[in-house]
């Protein structure tokens, strides 16, 4: 599995080179950025990593740049950094989904359990977000009919209403289940449909 | 003028309304054609002729005090009397056309005295020594072309030869003028004092004048008239006191009592007519002399009367006074004090007088000439002092010139200024303590940033030195820029520790452009990211500035950056902000920063300076006090120019002196 990336965002230089040197070391793979426009300049949907931004920068600041990401549908978790204590902000900055506020000089242990805390989210998303992309090439194996059969067993319709819907016989809709089942490489229908509707999710 | 004399004044008016109506009083005009003949027949003493011409006439004086006193509508009366004498005292044996003549002339004589006297606002109550001229004039005259006509009206009729006209002329005359003299003054003042109720007094003094009138007359009518013409001066001596006691109205009454006797006495006597004349002649310039005597009197005791007066109003206006207010010498000693002033030095009047002022006032100027106001101390008996503030007036006094001071307590006033004062120190402490409290919470997210940096790298050299690689570049390459991040640290200490010393720090040679370069440094991104065009219009002879760098460099960083503030907030179609250098007398520099923003609120612009009054959300480093507390104690100026119509800043700056060593 590849390294964990870090986006740092910070306007200090060397608040940015020296987090990235500690990062480094602790096994993260990390990118700098001096500002949040340069970093929403680049980022896309299809990034996977752990954002840490500074809250108080010239130009636009850390919660500014949460809420932009927010709009753009990018789920990326955002830790916060600032240089002294705001409640206020630290309390917007959650609201929207900060994984952790951390304030400067930065104590190693609360960054590291911060960052373990975004690794675990993070991973998590993208599991969810491998699991969605397996299973849309799944679906794509099924035929139209199997298709058909399908959706009406995640809508919760027993295989008698699905055969007179279909106009085809109980064995029939039997049958195409079993298949359904295979192909989506499930083996019972609870199963099949937690798959479905966490992979729409 | 108080109410109550304001009101009694009215209801007097009123009542001069209700006793002058306009229709004419048909007891008075009885009333006075009988007295008229009366009179006409008792002073028919020494008739000159068969024509009736008498050397004491007194009912043309009668008849001008009617004229003067109840007004010119009661003339016809005039007529209706003089032709009833003309009857029954004088020409029983005349025609009706001859006594409808004479009349004519007596009451159309007189009519025209009384009307040329109102037109020439002769004032009845004889006011002035002006009324009194004018009524002598203008009877003197008068009676002349009145005498002339009676006379020349006999000689046309044939009652009369020419040869006689002079002498029955001024016969006529001094008749008529000494009748009307000791007469209608009388009247006039008499008959006014009598319609507002005065009674005339009698006291031993009035008696014992009147006593001495009789006597003098007394012996007049005892001796033949060569003497008692020789004796008539001493009529003038009762008359000298009458006028001088009581005025105008005095002599009137004593003239007139004089005159009554005068006539009683030669009638007892029985002197010819030609004395008779003679005698009326001293009564006329009796007469003449006393009236005026009175006049000057009553003048003198009404003037007298106004100072006092008036005196007694500006002794209570300086007696009430709250200020002290004395009254110097030539030789700045009090003459004078009032109440206040007794308090205010803690002394008696009695103790003041004679004390020199600088006794009184501590460092007064030696020269006083040309002071008008000065604040002082002022000395009090018991040794204490209190502030007071001190001003003159001056004024030529037989020639010396006398100094009025107004000394003002200011005791209270002072401890109000000092109060405030304290206050505004108290305020301006506090102001400052918050902008140094503001400038720390700056700097320490300043320094945040360093301790942040060091911080991580001594954590990564940690994990670097765990890995017991001695060879790895990056170990020294940490430890380097763990050095460069504390010395950061130190350099931000430092800064702040200039910040609060209170005179500029190390200063050093700055040119305006590189100051102007590192100010704007921080704000590039928001000035580029807000479309915000900052135009340096640096002047080519601009001398380097001799300033603190850091301080200077902060405090225009946070002009420009409000300048910035007020261009992202506003609404500006143009965003511009213009910073320009010049050269400023003496020996100094001029830095302007000019926005096109909205400019400050006159509300805001008031306090600008004073607090920390900001339209921004979020803190700012420096606040405008500070800054400018800055500039200050460079010896400079910061202001608001609020002559454009977005917000100026200027600051003047010390520069390298021209000649001075660029060294």
């Amino acid at each position: 599995m590849l390294p964990m990336r870090v986006y740092i965002i910070d306007d200090d230089a060397a608040v940015r080179d020296s987090l990235a040197l500690l990062l480094r070391l602790h096994g993260f793979d990390t990118v700098c950025f001096a500002g949040a426009e340069a970093f929403l300049d680049e980022v896309s949907s299809e990034w996977s990593g752990i954002v840490l931004v500074d809250l108080r920068m010239p130009g636009m600041s850390g919660l500014e740049l949460q809420a932009e990401l927010q709009a753009r549908q990018i789920e990326l978790p955002v830790i916060v950094i600032t240089a002294h204590g705001e409640t206020s902000a630290a309390r917007t900055s959650f609201k929207s989904g900060a994984v952790d506020f951390l304030e400067k000089p930065i104590d190693r242990d609360q960054l590291l359990a911060a960052i373990r805390e975004a690794v675990k989210l993070e991973s998590e998303r993208v599991r969810r977000t491998g699991r969605t992309a397996e299973m849309l090439r799944q679906l794509a194996r099924l035929t139209p009919r199997e298709r058909e059969i399908l959706d009406r067993v995640v809508a919760g319709k027993h295989n008698r209403e699905i055969a007179s819907e279909l106009d085809i016989s109980v064995r029939t809709v039997e049958v195409h289940k079993a298949r359904v089942m295979a192909k989506m490489g499930v083996e019972r229908i609870a199963d099949l449909v937690r798959v479905v509707l966490s992979g729409k999710g | 003028m108080p109410s109550s004399t304001i009101s009694e004044y009215l209801s007097r008016r009123g009542e001069n309304r209700s006793r002058s109506p306009m229709s004419i009083g048909g007891a008075v005009v009885l009333a006075y054609v009988v007295v008229y003949v009366f009179l006409d027949w008792l002073s028919f003493i020494h008739p000159l002729g068969p024509y009736a011409i008498t050397v004491w006439n007194p009912p043309p004086g009668l008849s001008l005090a009617l004229l003067l006193g109840l007004g010119l509508r009661y003339a016809p009366a005039l007529l209706v009397a003089c032709a009833l004498a003309e009857i029954t005292v004088r020409h029983g044996h005349a025609d009706f056309g001859e006594v409808v003549l004479y009349a004519a002339i007596l009451a159309g004589g007189y009519t025209a005295i009384a009307v040329i006297l109102k037109r020439s606002a002769f004032d009845p109550r004889f006011r002035s020594l002006r009324d009194l001229m004018l009524f002598v004039t203008v009877v003197s005259a008068g009676s002349i072309v009145i005498a002339a006509a009676y006379v020349f009206a006999h000689v046309a009729t044939g009652a009369l030869a020419w040869s006689e006209f002079a002498d029955h002329t001024l016969y006529f005359w001094v008749g008529d003028v000494i009748g009307i003299a000791t007469t209608t003054p009388f009247l006039l003042i008499h008959g006014a004092r009598a319609a507002r109720g005065i009674r005339p007094r009698i006291t031993i003094e009035v008696v014992l004048q009147a006593l001495s009138i009789a006597a003098v007359l007394g012996l007049i009518s005892t001796l033949e008239p060569g003497h008692a013409a020789n004796l008539f001066y001493l009529l003038f001596m009762p008359l000298v006191w009458i006028s001088i006691r009581y005025g105008f109205e005095g002599a009137t009454a004593g003239l007139l009592a004089t005159q009554l006797g005068l006539i009683a006495a030669v009638q007892l006597a029985g002197y010819t007519t030609d004395w008779v004349l003679q005698f009326q002649l001293l009564m006329l310039a009796l007469t003449v002399t006393g009236a005026f005597l009175g006049m000057s009197a009553t003048q003198w005791r009404r003037a007298r009367h106004a100072l006092e007066s008036s005196e007694a109003e500006l002794n209570t206006i300086v007696a009430t006074a709250p200020d002290a207010i004395v009254s110097l010498d030539d030789q700045c000693r009090v003459t004078r004090a009032n109440r206040a002033a007794e308090a205010l030095f803690g002394r008696e009047a009695v103790a003041l007088a004679d004390t020199s002022l600088s006794e009184l006032i501590v460092d007064l100027p030696s020269n006083l000439a040309g002071t008008r106001a000065l604040r002082a101390r002022a000395r009090r008996s018991d040794a204490s002092e209190l502030p007071v503030e001190v001003s003159f007036g001056s004024t030529l006094v037989d020639g010396r010139p006398v100094y009025i001071g107004v000394i003002r307590d200011t005791t209270d006033r002072s401890r109000m200024e000092e109060k405030l004062r304290e206050r505004d120190q108290h305020l301006d402490r506090t102001l400052r303590i918050a902008a140094a409290a503001e400038m720390a919470s700056a700097l320490a997210h300043e320094l945040n940033q360093p301790l942040t940096a060091a911080s991580a790298y001594v954590q990564a050299l940690e994990m670097l030195l765990a890995r017991n690689d001695p060879a790895d570049p990056s170990l020294l390459d940490t430890m380097h820029k763990t050095a460069g991040e504390v010395e950061r640290a130190g350099s931000i200490v430092r800064r702040l520790r200039e910040f609060y010393r209170h005179d500029p720090g190390t200063t050093e040679q700055v040119q305006v452009e590189a100051l102007v370069e590192n100010a704007l440094a921080p704000l590039r991104t928001r000035i580029e990211r807000h479309g915000i065009e900052v135009a340096a219009d640096i002047d080519a002879d601009v001398p380097p500035l001799v300033v603190d760098r850091v301080q200077i460099e902060m405090v225009l960083h946070n002009v420009v950056r409000n300048a910035v503030d007020a261009l992202v907030d506003a609404a500006s179609e143009r965003r511009q902000i213009v910073i320009a250098a010049s050269r400023a007398q003496p020996g100094g520099v001029q830095i302007a920063v000019e926005d096109t923003g909205p400019g400050v609120a006159p509300a805001i612009a008031e306090q600008l300076f004073r607090s920390f009054v900001t339209s921004r959300k979020e803190g700012t480093g420096l606040g405008l006090a500070i800054s400018r507390s800055i500039v200050e104690r460079h010896g400079g100026r910061l202001w608001l120019d609020r002559s454009t119509g977005g917000a100026r800043f200027v600051m003047t700056l010390p520069a390298l002196q021209e000649g001075a060593s660029r060294a």
